[in-house]
């Protein structure tokens, strides 16, 4: 299973899980905190996290964007339906989103990793990769 | 197929262990934010035990409800920041004076708007203030909280965060709304209802 191409998307499951699981706890007890929204930068921080994630279990893994797209879709509009951060049509909007914004970090991120493949800075390129392509993110929605 | 099957499955599990614990902690949730909610306005307007709901009629698109304290209000507001809204909640006595504000939601950039929530001396310096609030930046006069009352009089400065001044501006448009339902302000000229 770990050579899957879709591990990635067990990945991200976890990884969306995780966080969401510890807002839930946060809004049930400290309701007056400020939560996170699930917008493009936070999106793509679940992701990019996912991506180490699976680049530091698996070594990686290449193609199956049209099925990363799909099934990342489905992790970022059903687990906030399910933990009541969304409503179901801000569901579908967050699918849609989500979807494409990982399926385009995921591509960038590989196409990253594939450069910077060998040699001892191999081991921390993926991490310092992740913090570009998160706060390349935050500019991007800044300028949206 | 096989191979998504599993990652399929893991989806669908973590969404049923999410919606088990939400469903489960759901009254635990409701009853702890009434008691926090409430716990807040009484920190943000000191002197008042009980708030009851008034319907807001007004046109000021700014606020969302107000609840109406012994010796002033409670008002929550909603201005667009530089990446959504933000959330506000803003303590006035009767005489029109900011007694407390706190941020309850926003999406600001981490780093420089995020840090309004933190910035203790950016906030204090709306309290007491009577409104027509107007942001300062870079040692010149900024445009105000968008109030469309530059340049008047009145005009209250306060510094804005550096490098977050579209959310210093939201936020004095916040305050200046509030205070505006309070002494019955027009936040368009500033006058008074009772012409003032």
């Amino acid at each position: 299973m770990k050579n899957s191409k879709y591990f990635l998307i067990t990945t991200l499951a976890v990884v969306m899980g995780m966080a969401l699981l510890v807002m839930t706890l946060v809004r049930t007890f400290v309701p007056m905190a400020v939560l996170p929204q699930l917008d493009i930068p936070n999106m793509v921080l679940v992701g990019v996290v996912a991506l180490l994630l699976e680049h530091y279990l698996t070594g990686g893994s290449k193609g199956g964007y049209v099925g990363i797209f799909l099934m990342s879709a489905l992790a970022f509009g059903l687990l906030p339906l399910a933990a009541f951060f969304a409503q179901p049509l801000e569901a579908l909007k967050l699918a849609a989103v989500g979807g494409g914004v990982f399926t385009v970090i995921a591509w960038i991120f590989r196409s990253m990793q594939e450069r910077l493949s060998s040699g001892p800075v191999a081991k921390i390129a993926p991490v310092m990769g992740a913090l570009g392509l998160y706060l390349a993110a935050q500019c991007f929605a800044g300028l949206l | 197929m096989k191979k998504i099957l599993f990652p399929l499955l893991s989806v669908l599990l973590i969404a049923v262990v999410l919606f088990g614990t939400t469903w489960a902690l759901r009254d635990v949730a409701q009853a702890n934010a009434q008691k926090e909610h409430l716990h807040l306005m009484q920190t943000l307007l000191p002197g008042s035990e009980n708030f009851t709901l008034e319907p807001y009629t007004g046109e000021d698109a700014n606020i969302r409800s107000v609840h109406k304290g012994e010796n002033g209000f409670v008002i929550e507001t909603c201005t667009n920041g530089y990446a959504g809204e933000i959330t506000m909640l803003i303590g006035v006595s009767n005489e029109g004076k900011v007694v407390g504000l706190r941020i309850l939601d926003m999406s600001e950039t981490l780093g420089l708007g995020a840090n309004a929530l933190t910035d203790h001396e950016f906030l204090s310096q709306f309290l007491n203030t009577t409104g027509d609030v107007a942001i300062q930046t870079g040692g010149e006069d900024a445009f105000s909280g968008a109030t469309g009352s530059a340049g008047s009089d009145t005009e209250t400065y306060v510094d804005g965060i550096t490098g977050a001044t579209v959310t210093s501006k939201a936020i004095a448009r916040s305050v200046n709304s509030a205070v505006a339902y309070v002494t019955g302000a027009d936040i368009d000229s500033g006058a008074t209802s009772w012409g003032g």
